[in-house]
């Protein structure tokens, strides 16, 4: 097992080189640097000033220069400074990823949920109205954008009355202020991903439901709950787990938006703001956060097959 | 004679600003005759979180609008019921008067005496003289993004602690306004000599005292209780406890979060559709309304072989009908030139920006465009910036009235930065975008038609031009001077017509019922704040 983790680490690190490359090339193609950000609104700038700006900022290096000027820097345990801020990028990044973390984990428990308790019932109901009302219902919120979904939250809240406060507050310092500003946008971005485990949950508790050790543990006279919760869903859980790793990367792309609506200062926003700034040292460690977390997470998946089936724990080892 | 600086009556400032006519933009709600009252909260919205608080780093909005509560200018814009959105009234600030030479090379200021820092360390309350003055404008001409404004300046000196002294090499009638720029807060000696880090340390002169920053949360201030200022019954400004600045990126969000009272005065984007819905659901709002302070241009580059034939290009602009383009689209406002009409004094006069740009003659047109050669069009790539929805409907609005004389626009959508970047290399054939805030005449025409100049897209390289706008900055005269930026704007029109000036918006600012004194004006940095007050 221990091996097993130490590879998909090691791949981990792999990827995240090879986005780090990616990124920073692609990042430099598109028209547009910090440097016209900054000086935006000016009237009276010459060029002069523009090319000195941009050679304070190190622009002027061929992209291999500063590529390895950052690689280097990263190495050693430094992000570098924000061109937009001039502050250190890894303080913004530990400042945002707290609410992004709060969001996503709180979406993925909501989500969890909600969409294999629906999965379960649905399988539990089939072929009736409730089977139906929960298809049609998981159908439209795979296919409803986390953006509508977050604006009519918004909208509809708003519409009754009741409104998020504002600013953004920490748990740590307001804790019930927090929970209202994270808790709808959670709800927003939870309902895709409750959707999609409620399809896979259904139609893996229907196959494994139909198995031959279900009959025998019927036959053993297993009572209907047992049958379902400790032999059904631990066995329907594999593919649901694959599931939730994959969906938790989809929600952390979903926070760049989400953020956005209900104005929460976490990764997303750092991340679109940093896009629209050209702010490279900013997006370089913002994407590289989020495939850290997502290759931290799928790791985390694939060991979780092991503990739920003793089979692939004992192949494994 | 050498001229001294009177601060004008406010009689003659109501005059002066009637005359601005269609420009003038007063809040509904009266509030001159009520009394103001001392204490409370006010909270503004900005669509984005200021990346620090230097002043000489960057020219963004979410930066100035900041600072302009902290700090002060030499001269200031006047602000109040009676000045209309786009005047400049150059009024007194750190300055309390001045006087300008007979010849225009020597501007002399005299500061108060009674200004003092705000008591934040190291400059703690120290008293405020010429020296920060002198080190302020020396850092920016070398270095600052706002040093283009001191180009005209040929020496700073400071005679006593109280005078400050400018020589120009040149005269440049332009130079007050450029001292109230809102880039051109005046800093302490201490923000040079590496007695506190500007990027992060506020300290000013200003009505308020910056307390706290927060990303994405909200920047904070207090009342400076040793703010200069007094309103004209002599009372202590300003009359507020705090003001709190609160970054809402999302549109929606931002109107729902003033419908709930949570944002007590607008800033940013807003059409008469929501403004209506936020109208029915807040008693009282106060609906103030101006033309916007930036307008739409389209530049067409003459390296692209049918642009480069003049004929083509006033083809397209007698293609497109503004005025409906304008009122559909957006609601309100009025047709752009080649100084934005939000310029009441300096733009040409309605009609004629109507007649040359706001008339559309696509029969002409289709005539212009077969005697250069094109009578069956051509096809070009039309990138448009990204600003928003609107500004998407109205390149698309284009695009229509251009192929109605059989041109085709092939719509690019470019964000921001990338668009300016391809204007900046001239790698484009049509760009349409929106230009930034400019307050003078001269701030167009100098960086949209001077070889090298950041606006000159389409590379505009016209002799007779360039000595005409280096002409202008020269005359003291106000009506000559007026009369000398119409003929310019007549020349640009007539021999040109690189930069299309497209619609200036209407600009909508409401405010809760319960704010009085608030007076949106042109210029960042919320001017008319120390003078705002509440009512619960």
């Amino acid at each position: 097992m221990l091996t097993f983790a130490l590879r998909r680490a090691v791949l981990g690190v792999i990827v995240l080189m090879a986005v780090s490359v990616m990124l920073f090339v692609a990042i430099r193609f598109v028209p547009g640097d910090i440097v016209n950000q900054q000086l935006s609104e000016a009237g009276a700038v010459t060029p002069e000033l523009l090319a000195q700006k941009r050679a304070e900022m190190g622009l002027d290096q061929p992209v291999l220069t500063q590529f390895a000027h950052w690689a280097a820097g990263v190495l050693h345990g430094d992000l570098g400074n924000s061109l937009w801020t001039g502050r250190p990028v890894s303080d913004q990044i530990r400042t945002a990823i707290v609410p992004t973390l709060q969001l996503s984990i709180l979406a993925i428990a909501f989500g969890s949920v909600l969409g294999i308790g629906a999965g379960v019932a649905a399988s539990l109901w089939i072929g009736t109205p409730g089977d139906v009302a929960l298809r049609m219902a998981s159908t439209v919120f795979l296919a409803v954008p986390q953006l509508w979904l977050g604006l009519l939250t918004l909208s509809g809240l708003a519409a009754i009355g009741y409104y998020i406060p504002l600013p953004y507050r920490p748990f740590t310092t307001e804790p019930w202020a927090n929970v209202q500003q994270v808790i709808f946008p959670a709800l927003a971005l939870s309902l895709g991903v409750a959707a999609a485990l409620s399809r896979l949950t259904r139609s893996a508790m229907l196959e494994v439901t139909g198995a031959d050790f279900i009959r025998a543990a019927r036959a053993r006279g297993v009572t209907p709950g047992g049958i379902y919760v400790r032999h059904g869903l631990k066995n329907a859980l594999i593919p649901v787990i694959t599931l939730l790793g994959t969906q938790f990367g989809n929600l952390l792309s979903g926070t760049v938006i989400i953020e956005r609506i209900f104005n929460i200062p976490g990764l997303g926003n750092l991340l679109f703001e940093s896009v629209d700034n050209r702010d490279y040292p900013t997006i370089q460690a913002a994407v590289l956060t989020y495939g850290f977390i997502t290759i931290v997470v799928n790791l985390l998946v694939d060991l979780s097959y092991g503990a739920v089936d003793p089979r692939i724990r004992e192949a494994r080892s | 004679m050498t001229r001294h600086f009177t601060p004008p009556t406010r009689a003659a400032r109501f005059a002066r600003s009637l005359l601005a006519g269609a420009l003038l933009a007063l809040p509904l709600a009266a509030t001159a005759q009520e009394t103001p009252q001392y204490g409370g909260l006010v909270r503004i919205n900005v669509h984005a979180d200021a990346p620090n608080f230097d002043p000489l780093a960057s020219t963004e909005f979410a930066v100035h609008s900041r600072l302009g509560l902290a700090l002060s200018q030499l001269v200031a814009w006047g602000t109040g019921p009676d000045i209309a959105y786009g005047e400049f009234v150059p009024t007194p600030s750190l300055a309390e008067s001045w006087e300008i030479s007979d010849d225009g090379l020597t501007y002399t200021f005299h500061l108060r005496h009674d200004v003092v820092w705000q008591d934040v360390a190291p400059v703690s309350g120290r008293g405020f003289t010429s020296a920060d003055v002198v080190a302020t404008y020396e850092a920016m001409r070398a270095g600052g993004v706002q040093g283009g404004l001191l180009s005209a300046v040929d020496t700073i000196t400071a005679p006593d602690d109280y005078t400050v002294v400018l020589t120009l090499s040149s005269p440049n009638v332009v130079l007050l306004q450029n001292l109230a720029h809102q880039n051109m807060w005046i800093l302490p000696t201490e923000a040079f000599d590496g007695g506190y880090d500007r990027n992060t340390t506020v300290i000013g002169t200003g009505p308020f005292i910056l307390t706290g920053d927060e990303a994405g949360v909200a920047t904070t201030y207090v009342r400076n209780p040793t703010y200069f200022g007094h309103d004209a019954a002599g009372n202590q400004l300003p009359y507020l406890d705090a003001v709190e600045i609160t970054p809402i990126r999302d549109l929606n969000a931002r109107i729902i979060a003033f419908r709930s009272g949570q944002i007590d005065i607008w800033f940013g984007p807003l059409n008469l559709t929501q403004m209506a819905q936020i109208q029915a659901q807040v008693p009282g709002l106060q609906d103030i309304q101006t033309i916007s302070n930036t307008q739409t241009e389209m530049y067409l580059n003459p390296a692209f072989e049918p642009f480069s034939d003049i004929r083509v290009r006033q083809a397209i602009n007698m293609a497109i009908d503004r005025m409906a383009m304008g009122e559909v689209i957006r609601g309100g406002g009025a047709v752009g030139g080649v100084v934005g009409p939000a310029l009441s004094t300096q733009t040409l006069p309605d009609d004629e920006r109507i007649a040359l740009y706001g008339t559309p003659n696509p029969e002409r047109a289709r005539e212009l465009l077969a005697e250069a050669g094109y009578p069956d069009g051509f096809t070009f790539q039309f990138t448009l910036l990204n600003y928003g929805e609107e500004m998407v409907r109205e390149g698309e609005w284009i695009q229509q009235d251009l192929a109605d004389i059989g041109i085709t626009a092939e719509i690019n959508i470019v964000d921001r930065a990338a668009g300016m970047a391809l204007g900046r290399e001239g790698n484009f054939e049509a760009l349409y975008m929106v230009m930034s805030p400019f307050a003078e005449a001269d701030e167009y025409l100098s960086t949209h038609y001077i070889p090298g100049a950041i606006r000159n897209y389409a590379g505009v390289d016209d002799p007779e031009l360039t000595a005409m706008i280096e002409e202008q900055r020269t005359i003291g005269d106000p009506a000559a001077r007026q009369a000398m930026l119409w003929d310019i704007q007549r020349y640009i029109a007539e021999n040109v017509q690189t930069t299309l000036p497209g619609w200036a918006s209407l600009l909508l600012h409401p405010a809760h019922a319960r704010v009085h004194g608030w007076h949106p004006m042109m210029t960042q940095g919320f001017p008319s704040l120390r003078e705002v007050w509440v009512s619960e």
